[in-house]
């Protein structure tokens, strides 16, 4: 066993996005938000963690790719419909070469995307072809990346509590689909919104998940108290241990008013050209020719409450000294807090480093060139800490304080405010009937077979669908929302169609088709895992 | 999430939405507690069951919706509501501690009420650190054997552990007691400063830094100072 006196340091990325996918229509614009991800975030992860594998850098992180994510990024309509987004996007960045070509404030910055983009397709046509999740499978296997699961739709579990046997049903669908896309076991999960509440451990137990995450006021009000506060994790009674968020390093990068993607150097991220731009393929408007952001922008963030119309023209090696900087603070920062504490603990201090994966590429441009950095400078110039995976930190043999986590999330204030409020309130009583009523059909029709069985997994799919986190969080943020209200309203219509059906016995083949296609996630769900 | 605030609903809306049942199914009544302070009730129940109800009561009485402390059960609120259905966010008189409601209907003098639906019972979290308990350090060799077992998809393992739970056992003091006077005097102050229930968190973690250090000045945690599982 290997006893090392250091402290770890877990960098872990949670990459979400709601199952949103219409082969009814040819373009639509919520697609977009994984086309921008893949683009954006998940191909510029995949480059900066090959790049340790190539140079042997003994890089570690953590990401959760969820259950949805991963469904997307397996789909053939998807994939297909990026490719042509990202051919679309390359068009537009050869023109923007030419168009620059005699102004030297953007010109630089319009190659940069060319070559970006460039890249990006090769990497996805010819290096992955394809398929994301085998790549970031392989990188798993080559050690450098832990990958858990997720709740199968990002389910907020605390909401879920009077639904004991629904709240398995999204863990155990979640484990399921992490085997098939992994060919392996879930070592850990990440609860949706961080939304624990006690006993959801002891379903996780169930699942051979070993560890979930916890913001930290989970741990620092868990019964009994900690000794080590958020400087370790603990273990439920029922086994499964719980690594808390540590907030200092939440703060740096996090907040809007002193975290490093604010820096005025870094690009901003709200001009954009789709809207600049006096002339754009119809295919990258709006339907009826309105504008979007297309993922091209050529500004700084200049200064904190400066105008977009008067951001300065953006200045690629001026990002990258800010890159330089702020890596070389945030893991001073970390060596400084781990030393302190692991003198004062006697042990060594755990220091666990949440964030959205989409904030590193997507929001925050030089995230991915960030977090590169961190990890070079972490392996080669401190000696406090090594970077870690939950499961490593497991197999170190640390001794761990028996303790049960309060009910907490990493939403706003804590709890569950932004998933319970009076702008969303309306969607529970019918998720909540849907779960009941899924559950006692589930456990009559265990042995149900051919149009029924068919019948009982799409109702299980509208369920989980129904359920997702986002659609009540994208109405508590306000942008969206009549989406947002259509998801939940299709899905549950469909879910009580097929359920009055399936009890008269009168299925209509015809409509089950139709949903099986349109509401196609988890292929080989069963219904029975929904079954009391 | 990739998302943009301008512009954006213009697809969304262009599509015929299919309309909800007005009642998502049967009689019930359920609580949620959305955070230390604050529960969610939301009810649906059957317009004929009601009128009987008040029928019963005389043919004058109005919905009440009552929260009761699971602990001791006392009815420790009482809202008058629309029986029928409704939703209601309630304040908890002290977190963490178990409630619930009952539903019912109400003579128009409060004297007599027929309770027809119950709900679940909620586990409010705490909004302050728990007293000390026995401290248990433990050795995480069956997690290692889980981990180990990766490649067996074909048979998962499941995590086999039941450590003794070190929680102290115990019942919440009733509602009205000092004790509860003195974590309602706890909120009152956080919101007097201003402060969050995070920002509440962030000051037990400085405070907990602060003893570990403390005590780790004056000498190290001895080894039979934890109890080895």
């Amino acid at each position: 066993m290997n006893h090392d006196a250091r402290g770890h340091l877990i960098l872990f990325l949670h990459a979400h996005l709601p199952f949103v996918r219409h082969p009814e229509h040819a373009h639509f614009l919520e697609e977009d938000w994984l086309y921008e991800a893949i683009t954006e975030t998940y191909i510029p992860l995949l480059r900066m963690m090959e790049g340790w594998q190539k140079d042997q850098v003994p890089g570690r992180i953590t990401m959760s790719l969820t259950p949805p994510l991963c469904e997307m990024l397996r789909d053939e309509l998807l994939t297909s419909r990026y490719a042509a987004h990202l051919q679309r996007l390359l068009d537009v960045a050869e023109r923007e070469v030419q168009r620059t070509r005699l102004d030297e404030r953007f010109h630089h910055t319009a190659k940069l995307y060319r070559d970006l983009f460039a890249d990006t397709q090769h990497r996805f046509e010819k290096v992955y072809n394809r398929d994301l999740i085998g790549a970031f499978a392989r990188l798993q296997d080559a050690g450098i990346l832990e990958v858990v699961t997720c709740t199968a739709t990002h389910a907020f579990l605390p909401i879920f509590g009077i639904d004991p046997a629904y709240a398995r049903a999204q863990i155990k669908v979640g484990a399921k689909n992490y085997r098939r896309h992994f060919k392996r076991n879930p070592p850990g999960i990440w609860l949706a919104e961080c939304g624990y509440t006690p006993g959801v451990d002891r379903l996780l137990a169930d699942e051979g998940i070993t560890y979930f995450l916890v913001d930290s006021h989970g741990v620092n009000f868990a019964d009994p108290p900690p000794e080590n506060g958020t400087y370790s994790p603990i273990v439920c009674p029922s086994g499964v241990l719980a690594f808390p968020r540590d907030p200092e390093s939440s703060k740096q990068v996090w907040s809007a008013d002193e975290g490093y993607p604010g820096d005025a150097r870094y690009r901003e991220f709200y001009r954009d050209l789709g809207y600049d731009a006096p002339e754009l393929p119809e295919d990258l408007k709006l339907p009826g020719g309105g504008r979007k952001n297309i993922g091209i922008k050529y500004h700084r963030t200049t200064g904190r409450g400066v105008a977009l119309h008067d951001k300065q023209p953006y200045h690629r090696g001026w990002a990258m000294d800010a890159v330089d900087q702020h890596a070389g603070n945030f893991v001073f920062n970390r060596a400084k807090q781990i030393e302190h504490h692991r003198a004062a603990l006697l042990r060594p201090p755990v220091v666990v480093a949440p964030y959205d994966a989409e904030l590193f590429g997507h929001w925050w441009f030089e995230g991915p060139e960030f977090l590169d950095q961190v990890v070079r400078k972490a392996s080669y110039d401190q000696h406090a800490f090594r970077l870690s995976t939950p499961s490593e930190v497991i197999k170190s043999g640390l001794r761990v304080q028996v303790s049960t986590p309060a009910a907490s999330s990493w939403g706003a204030n804590g709890y569950g405010e932004v998933w319970l409020n009076d702008r969303n309130d309306w969607v529970w009583p019918y998720i909540h009937s849907a779960a009941e009523r899924m559950a006692k059909l589930a456990s009559e029709r265990r042995g149900a077979e051919g149009v029924q069985r068919r019948a009982l997994n799409q109702l299980a799919r509208e369920l989980v669908l129904a359920s997702a986190s986002d659609w009540p969080f994208i109405m508590s943020m306000g942008t969206h929302v009549e989406y947002a209200k259509r998801r939940i309203h299709e899905h549950i219509h469909r879910f009580n169609r097929l359920y009055d059906a399936i009890l008269k016995r009168a299925i209509d083949e015809k409509e089950l088709l139709e949903y099986e296609s349109k509401d196609n996630i988890f292929g080989d769900i069963d219904f029975r895992d929904f079954a009391v | 999430m990739p998302a943009q605030p301008r512009a954006l609903e213009a697809q969304a809306t262009s599509d015929l939405i299919p309309d909800l049942p007005a009642r998502s199914g049967p009689d019930r009544v359920v609580l949620l507690a959305r955070d230390p302070v604050f529960g969610h009730a939301y009810w649906e129940l059957g317009a004929e069951r009601v009128q009987r109800a008040v029928r019963e009561l005389g043919g004058a009485g109005h919905g009440v919706l009552r929260l009761v402390d699971i602990e001791h059960g006392d009815i420790i609120a009482a809202f008058e509501i629309n029986a029928e259905h409704g939703r209601f966010v309630l304040r908890f008189p002290a977190s963490d501690r178990r409630y619930g409601l009952e539903l019912g209907v109400e003579s128009a003098d409060g004297r007599r009420a027929i309770i027809m639906l119950h709900s679940n019972v909620v586990m409010v979290p705490p909004s302050l650190p728990r007293e000390k308990g026995e401290v248990v350090y433990v050795d995480l060799a069956p997690q290692r054997e889980v981990l180990a077992a990766a490649e067996n998809t074909a048979k998962p393992p499941r995590l086999r552990v039941d450590y003794p739970d070190p929680a102290k056992p115990r019942r919440p003091p009733p509602i009205g007691s000092i004790e509860v006077a003195r974590q309602a005097a706890a909120h009152a102050d956080r919101e007097r400063r201003g402060l969050s229930i995070l920002d509440a968190a962030a000051e037990v973690a400085a405070e907990t830094r602060r003893r570990v250090n403390e005590s780790s000045s004056r000498a190290p945690l001895a080894p039979h100072e934890e109890k080895r599982v």
